[in-house]
C-alpha cells in the first residue's frame, strides 16, 4: 500500500492509497484502497477524518491509471479517476517515518513543520472568514521575507499528485493548494498550543481560543473581515529587508583598536537574520537574493537615505563596496547620538547595551547620625532638624569613582569613557555638576531635613542627583529603604481591642516612626490586610502619651461608616465624629464639637466644600483613606485637601500606587509637600523614562526615592511572611442615599400599620415581606420599584460593589458576586458590564447547565470574566470557581451556613491564594441589626435563624418595630 | 549640499554666461502667466500669457548628451557609492557636476552657445519677459525634482537609475521563478513527487532576544477593539503562549 497525500484547498489535508496487488475494483480507480480500510491501516480515529470521493486526475494508460509503485511508461495521459479520500483537519497523527508513505505525504510533513515553525516565531494574524458551515475566526501565517522564500521553495518542490484534484484541466493551482493546507496547519497548531477547548460558538475574538464558529451577523462579519485582511496584506507587502547599522567597541572590534561601525541588511519578519553587506556585493547567490527583487539598489538607496540623516556616514560612501567604517571615539559618539534618528527612520541600529541604559553618574552621601533608630521609636528627643555628618562623592550607578578617575574623566572631551574595564557613557555637564558641588562641600555636617530634600527626588540646583550610600543612624536607616526591616519591633497599644498580626505591628512601627519625625507616610498595603486598624492603632498609642488636636480622616463616602465601625470596635477608646450631611456644623459650633473628639471622620466632597473650615483648624494628623481619589493633583477637592495643615500625614490606599506615575506622585506629595519637586519635573525625570521607555535604571532611581515613604504589602508576595489565613472575612458598611432612606422609612411606615392590625398568621407573612422589601431598598431604589431605571449614583451599597470591583479588577483578581435577589443581579449585569467594559455573565437558577459549564469554564481561564454574578440557588451546589479571590456577598442571606456555601465556590481546593470575603451591609437598617444579632448571639442565632421563620413570629410589635425601623446613626448621603 | 540649490547653480550659470544680471531681480514678480510647461530631451518647451493677453510659445534648448555620452557619464557615476546612493535615495548631490566635468561633458551652460532661447513675441530682447519667467519655472522645477535637469540632457530619471543599477550590478544572473510553470501534464515522470529531501530551513539565526508579537507592532493594526481594549493589546498574551515566550 502507498498512501498519497492532496493539498484540498480547505482543509489540511486529504490522503488516499493504492495497493496494486488488491483485486481490482469496478468504478473509480481500480486499485485505490477504501476509506475506512485506509483509516485503520493508519490507525486514524474516525473522529478525525472525514471520508469522501474525490475526481483526481491522473496519468493513465488507455484502461488504468499508472501506479506509483511502478515506472510511468511512455506514452501516458491525464485522466480523472474517482478516489475514496480521507479528508483530515490536521495532520498531526501521521508519524514521520512510516514506510507506506509516498513522497507526497512525506512533502506534507515538512509543510506540517513550516506551519509549527510559523507559529513559534508568532508569524501569525488572525481572520474571519466564511466557510460552508458559516463565519469562523482563523489562523494563517504571515509570509514576508525569509518565509515568503520558503513558500515558493515548497510551491516549486511540490509533488504534482498534491495539486491533482480535478478543480480544472491542470488540476489546482499549487499556490492554492499550499496556501490552503499551509492556513488549516496554522489555524490548528495555534490552537493545539492554545489549549483551545471546544465551546459553544461565541464572539470572533473568542473563536479564535475555542471553537471556530463565530456568532456575529454577516454584515459584521464582512466589516471585520475587512479590516483584519487589509492589516495582513500591508503585513505581507512590506519591504522584507533593511539596512542595520551595528557599532562595535574596540573591544568586540576583532581586527585593531578601533571602532567600528558594520553595515548589514535585516530581515524585517525576523531580525535576528542579519548578514553582512559584504554578501550584498559579492555573494550573488546568498539567500539574500531569494527574498529580496534588488537588494544592491536597496542597500545603495538605503545608504543614502542614511547619510542625509547621519552625514558621518560619508566617510563610508568614498569605498566602492562598502561593508564597514573604522572611527575612533569621537567619531563613535556622533554615530551613538544620531543612531536614534536612525532607528526612528526604519534603519536597523544596534549598539553597546550601555548606551541605552547608562549608569547613572550620581552624588552619593553617606550620612551618620549620633541617634540609632532604636532609640528614635521611644523617644521623641530626634528630628527632621537634627544635625548630621555627611560625607560626599561622586559615583557612576553604585560604583564610586575614585579622585584619580575623576581628574582623568574631567579632561575628556567626548563622553565616551572606560570605566573599570568597561565602555561607558559619562554625562559631562553632570560630571562638572558634581565636581562643582564637591568643590564647594566635600564633608561636613547638614540638617537631617536637608539631606532629605537632597536626597530625596529634588534636584540640587547642579544638575546631579543625589542618592544616599548607607551609614549609621535613623536618617540612613531611612534612606536605605530598609526602614522596614530594621526598625525595632512595638507593641500594641493596650487599649486596641484588636489582636495586630506580625505585619500589622511592623506596619504601626513604621508608621509610628515617621510620625515622631513628622514625615508623612503612605500606606498602600493590598486590600484587605488592614489598613484602617494600622492607623488606629497609631492614633491609640500616640493619644495614649498625651493630648492632641484631633486627626481629620477624609475618605469617600462609602467607606464612612466603616470608618465610624472599625474605631467603635477595636478603638473603643477614641471619640469619633462624622462631619458631613447638609445640617452639619459649621463656624464657632464645629470648631468646639471637633475639640472634643480624636477623629473627626469626612467625605471628600465636604473637604472641598469646607476648606476654609477645616483649614482654620487644628490637626495633629490628615489622613486620606483610598487617597487614589486626590491622583488628579489639579482639581479643586485635591487642592483643598492638600491646603489642609497638619503636623502629620498619612495617606491610604489599596491600589498598586508605585506603577502609576502620575498618582504616585500626588499621594507622594500630599504626604511630604514639595519633597518629590514638581510634578513636571517628577514627569519629566520619572515618569516618562519609565512608561515611555521602560527605565529600568529611573525606576530603581525613582523606588530607592520613595522607598523611606511608602509601605506596601502584597498578599500575593511569597516573600513577604504575612501570615494570612486562608479567608478573610469582612464586613463592609455601606450608606444610603436620600432616595433609598425616604423609600425606606415609607416601606416601614407602611408595614408597622399593617402588622399591628394583623393577626398572628398574618403577621408572618407581613414582616417576611417587609423585610425582603427593605432588603431591596438596601440593594437600589430600583429593584423594590422594579423599573427600568438608571442605576448610577442611587444606591450606597451599588458605589460600594463598585468601588470594590474597582480595586479587585486593578490588581488583576477575579470576584464571584452573590445576591439573592435574580431580578436585581440581571440589573447589576447590565449596569457593570457597561461600567467595566467587559462581560459579566450571570449565573442563575434559570442557566441550563451546558450554559452554565460554558460560564464556570470561562470564567476559570486566566482571561476570562474577571466578574462572575451569582444567585443563590444557582450557586448553592456543583459550582468550582476557584479562579476568583474575592466574594462579594451584595446583599445578606441571614444564615451563615448558606453563604458560607456560597463562599466556598472559590474557597476550595485548588486555590492558592487568600479569599476575601465582603459582606455588605447597609447601615442602621435591619441589615444591620441582623448581622449584629447573629455576631452576638452566633451559635443560638444559627440555631434560631437557621431553622426557619418561627422567630418571626414569636417577635413582639416592639422587637419587630426596633428590627426594622432605619436607626438614627445611619448615614444618609 | 541641499536640492535646494539646483535653482540657484542654474541661475549662477547663466548669471556667469551674461544671460541672467539683468532679469534676475525681475523673475518672481513678473506679470507672465505659464499656461503651459514641458521639459523634454534638450528642450524646454511653454506656452505664456503676457500682461496684454496675446498668447505666445517660449523655448530654451540645450543639446542633450548622444547615447555614446551618456554612456561614459554613467560609468563613471556608477563607479561612485556615494553618488549611486544619494540618486537611489532620490537626491542629487551639487558636487556630481565635477563627474560632468571630468569628462568635459558640463552639466550646465558654460557659454551662450551651449544654451539658446527664442520667444515667438514680437520683441527684440533676449531673454524678454516670457523667457524670464520660462527661466525662473525651469529654475523652481529643479528644486522640486532635480533629476529635471538630467532629464532635460537626455536621460530622464527612471531610465538613469535603472542603467546605474544594471551597470553597477550587470554581472548577476537572477534566479529564474519556475513556480507553477509546469502543467500537471508535463509533469508526468516525477508525477509522484521525487525522493529529494524537503527545501530547505530558513537562514540559520543568530543568538537574539525574540519578541513573540513583533507582527502585531510592524504595521497600523485595523481600529478593532476587544473588550474595550485594543486588539493587539488582548492579542499580546495570546501570542506569549503560542511561541512559548
Amino acid at each position: 500500500m502507498i498512501v498519497h497525500a492532496v493539498l484540498p484547498g480547505h482543509g489540511a489535508v486529504a490522503l488516499w492509497a493504492e495497493d496494486p496487488e488488491r483485486r481490482p475494483a469496478r468504478g473509480g480507480h481500480p486499485f485505490a484502497v477504501p476509506a475506512r480500510t485506509l483509516a485503520k491501516g493508519l490507525g486514524l480515529a474516525a473522529d478525525d477524518v472525514t471520508a469522501k470521493r474525490m475526481s483526481l486526475l491522473l496519468p493513465s494508460t488507455a484502461s488504468a491509471p499508472v501506479s506509483a509503485a511502478g515506472p510511468t511508461p511512455a506514452g501516458v495521459e491525464l485522466r480523472a479517476w474517482q478516489v475514496p479520500v480521507l479528508v483530515l483537519t490536521s495532520a498531526d497523527a501521521l508519524a514521520g517515518d512510516d514506510h507506506r508513505f509516498g513522497a507526497s505525504v512525506r512533502y506534507l510533513l515538512g509543510v506540517r513543520s513550516f506551519a509549527a515553525e510559523l507559529v513559534a516565531r508568532g508569524q501569525v494574524l488572525p481572520s474571519v472568514v466564511e466557510e460552508p458551515d458559516g463565519p469562523a475566526a482563523r489562523w494563517r501565517p504571515v509570509l514576508s521575507g525569509v518565509d515568503q522564500a520558503r513558500f515558493d521553495g515548497l510551491c516549486d518542490a511540490m509533488p504534482p499528485i498534491c495539486r491533482a484534484e480535478q478543480t480544472s484541466a491542470d488540476g489546482r493551482p499549487a499556490t492554492d493548494a499550499l496556501h490552503g493546507t499551509l492556513a488549516a496547519l496554522v489555524d490548528h497548531e495555534v490552537r493545539r498550543r492554545l489549549g483551545a477547548a471546544t465551546a459553544e460558538p461565541t464572539d470572533w475574538f473568542h473563536a479564535l481560543t475555542g471553537s471556530p464558529r463565530c456568532t456575529e451577523d454577516a454584515a459584521v462579519v464582512r466589516t471585520l473581515a475587512r479590516q483584519l485582511d487589509s492589516w495582513h496584506t500591508e503585513l505581507s507587502r512590506r519591504n522584507p529587508m533593511r539596512t542595520c547599522f551595528r557599532l562595535r567597541t574596540p573591544d568586540q572590534n576583532p581586527r585593531g583598536d578601533d571602532w567600528r561601525l558594520d553595515i548589514m541588511v535585516q530581515a524585517v519578519a525576523d531580525p535576528s537574520v542579519l548578514v553582512s553587506a559584504e554578501d550584498v556585493w559579492q555573494d550573488y547567490d546568498s539567500g539574500l537574493y531569494r527574498w529580496v527583487a534588488d537588494p544592491e539598489r536597496q542597500l545603495l538607496a538605503d545608504l543614502g537615505r542614511a547619510s542625509a540623516l547621519y552625514p558621518g556616514l560619508e566617510a563610508a560612501l568614498a569605498q566602492r563596496q562598502p561593508v564597514h567604517m573604522s572611527m575612533d571615539v569621537a567619531g563613535a559618539y556622533d554615530f551613538l547620538t544620531h543612531a536614534e534618528l536612525l532607528a526612528q527612520a526604519g534603519f536597523g541600529v544596534q549598539v553597546p547595551s550601555w548606551w541605552r541604559r547608562p549608569g547613572e553618574l550620581c552624588l552619593k552621601v553617606t550620612t551618620t547620625s549620633v541617634d540609632s533608630s532604636i532609640a528614635m521609636v521611644r523617644d521623641t528627643a530626634v528630628t527632621r532638624d537634627e544635625i548630621v555628618n555627611c560625607r560626599w562623592s561622586i559615583a557612576l550607578g553604585n560604583e564610586t569613582i575614585s579622585e584619580d578617575d575623576l581628574a582623568e574623566f574631567a579632561k575628556h572631551k567626548i563622553p565616551l569613557v572606560r570605566f573599570r574595564g568597561q565602555w561607558t557613557y559619562l554625562d559631562r555637564q553632570r560630571l562638572a555638576a558634581g565636581l562643582r558641588f564637591l568643590r564647594r562641600v566635600a564633608t561636613g555636617t547638614m540638617p537631617a531635613r536637608e539631606v532629605l530634600l537632597t536626597a530625596g527626588l529634588r534636584p540640587t540646583g547642579d544638575d546631579i542627583p543625589v542618592r544616599s550610600a548607607g551609614g549609621t543612624g535613623w536618617l540612613a536607616d531611612l534612606l536605605s529603604g530598609d526602614i522596614d526591616g530594621r526598625l525595632p519591633d512595638i507593641d500594641a497599644p493596650a487599649e486596641l481591642t484588636a489582636t495586630l498580626r506580625p505585619y500589622q505591628l511592623r506596619g504601626l512601627a513604621w508608621l509610628a516612626f515617621l510620625d515622631r519625625l513628622g514625615l508623612g507616610a503612605c500606606l498602600a498595603d493590598d486590600m484587605g490586610l488592614g489598613k484602617t486598624v494600622q492607623l488606629l492603632a497609631l492614633e491609640v498609642l500616640r493619644r495614649a502619651e498625651r493630648p492632641r488636636p484631633p486627626t481629620l480622616v477624609v475618605c469617600p463616602m462609602s467607606v464612612v461608616g466603616n470608618w465610624q465601625r472599625e474605631a467603635a470596635r477595636f478603638a473603643p477608646t477614641l471619640a469619633v465624629h462624622v462631619h458631613h450631611g447638609p445640617d452639619r456644623e459649621s463656624g464657632d459650633a464645629f470648631a468646639k464639637t471637633v475639640g472634643e473628639y480624636d477623629i473627626v471622620v469626612t467625605t471628600f466632597s465636604v473637604a472641598a466644600k469646607d476648606t476654609a473650615e477645616l483649614t482654620a483648624l487644628e490637626w495633629d494628623r490628615v489622613v486620606v483613606d483610598e487617597a487614589q481619589n486626590i491622583k488628579n493633583s489639579g482639581t479643586r477637592q485635591s487642592r483643598a485637601i492638600r491646603a489642609i495643615p497638619a503636623r502629620h500625614r498619612v495617606a491610604l490606599t489599596g491600589t498598586p500606587v508605585e506603577n502609576r506615575m502620575s498618582e504616585l506622585w500626588s499621594i507622594m506629595d500630599f504626604a511630604n509637600p514639595g519633597m518629590f519637586g514638581s510634578a513636571n519635573s517628577f514627569h519629566a525625570r520619572f515618569a516618562v523614562p519609565i512608561e515611555r521607555y521602560r527605565d529600568q535604571d529611573a525606576a530603581d532611581r525613582l523606588r530607592g526615592a520613595v522607598r523611606p515613604f511608602l509601605l506596601r504589602r502584597v498578599k500575593a508576595d511569597p516573600t513577604i511572611e504575612l501570615d494570612l489565613p486562608d479567608k478573610i472575612e469582612t464586613t463592609q458598611l455601606c450608606n444610603l442615599t436620600v432616595e433609598q432612606a425616604t423609600l425606606y422609612r415609607a416601606v416601614v411606615d407602611d408595614m408597622l400599620d399593617r402588622i399591628k392590625e394583623s393577626d398572628n398568621i398574618q403577621r408572618k407573612g407581613l414582616v417576611l415581606a417587609a423585610m425582603t422589601k427593605l432588603k431591596q431598598v438596601c440593594n437600589h431604589p430600583a429593584h423594590l420599584l422594579g423599573d427600568d431605571s438608571v442605576l448610577a449614583g442611587r444606591s450606597g451599597k451599588l458605589a460600594r460593589v463598585e468601588q470594590l470591583l474597582e480595586l479587585v479588577l486593578a490588581e488583576g483578581e477575579k470576584a464571584l458576586c452573590f445576591t439573592q435577589f435574580a431580578t436585581f443581579g440581571r440589573m447589576l449585569q447590565r449596569h457593570l458590564s457597561v461600567r467595566f467594559g467587559t462581560e459579566v455573565p450571570f449565573l442563575h437558577g434559570g442557566t441550563s447547565k451546558q450554559v452554565r459549564d460554558a460560564m464556570v469554564d470561562r470564567a476559570q481561564e486566566p482571561d476570562g470574566s474577571p466578574i462572575l454574578l451569582v444567585s443563590l440557588k444557582a450557586g448553592g451546589t456543583g459550582l468550582n470557581l476557584t479562579a476568583a479571590n474575592h466574594v462579594i456577598h451584595i446583599d445578606r442571606w441571614w444564615n451563615p451556613a448558606v453563604e458560607d456555601q456560597a463562599t466556598d465556590r472559590a474557597f476550595r481546593i485548588g486555590q492558592q491564594r487568600t479569599v476575601q470575603v465582603h459582606k455588605l451591609l447597609c447601615m442602621g437598617t435591619l441589615e444591620e441589626k441582623i448581622d449584629q444579632l447573629l455576631e452576638r448571639k452566633a451559635a443560638l442565632a444559627d440555631m434560631v435563624v437557621g431553622a426557619g421563620d418561627d422567630w418571626l413570629t414569636e417577635m413582639s410589635f416592639q422587637q419587630i418595630r426596633e428590627l426594622i425601623t432605619l436607626s438614627p446613626e445611619a448615614i444618609v448621603e | 549640499m541641499s536640492d535646494a540649490l539646483w535653482s540657484r547653480r542654474f541661475l549662477d550659470a547663466l548669471t556667469t554666461i551674461g544671460l541672467g544680471s539683468t532679469w534676475l531681480p525681475r523673475r518672481r514678480t513678473t506679470q507672465v502667466q505659464l499656461l503651459s510647461f514641458s521639459v523634454a530631451k534638450s528642450v524646454v518647451i511653454a506656452t505664456v500669457q503676457a500682461p496684454d493677453g496675446e498668447p505666445y510659445r517660449a523655448r530654451i534648448a540645450m543639446r542633450a548628451f548622444g547615447a555614446g555620452e551618456w554612456a561614459q557619464l554613467q560609468r563613471a557615476i556608477a563607479e561612485r557609492t556615494r553618488y549611486m546612493a544619494k540618486l537611489l535615495s532620490g537626491e542629487l548631490p551639487l558636487d556630481i557636476e565635477s563627474v560632468f566635468d571630468e569628462l568635459d561633458l558640463p552639466l550646465l551652460p558654460r557659454s551662450s552657445r551651449d544654451i539658446a532661447m527664442d520667444c515667438s513675441c514680437p520683441n527684440w530682447e533676449v531673454p524678454c519677459e516670457h523667457l524670464v519667467a520660462v527661466c525662473g519655472r525651469l529654475a523652481d522645477a529643479f528644486d522640486t525634482d532635480p533629476f529635471t535637469v538630467f532629464a532635460w540632457r537626455g536621460c530622464p530619471r527612471l531610465e538613469l537609475l535603472d542603467r546605474l543599477v544594471s551597470l553597477r550590478t550587470a554581472h548577476q544572473s537572477r534566479p529564474a521563478t519556475t513556480r507553477g510553470s509546469r502543467s500537471l501534464a508535463e509533469s508526468m515522470g516525477v508525477f509522484w513527487g521525487s525522493e529529494l529531501p524537503a527545501p530547505a530551513s530558513p537562514p540559520p539565526l543568530a543568538e537574539s532576544v525574540r519578541q513573540p508579537d513583533l507582527v502585531l507592532d510592524q504595521v497600523a493594526p485595523p481600529d478593532i477593539s476587544v473588550r474595550g481594549q485594543p486588539l493587539v493589546d488582548a492579542l499580546r498574551p495570546l501570542y506569549r503562549i503560542i511561541t512559548g515566550t
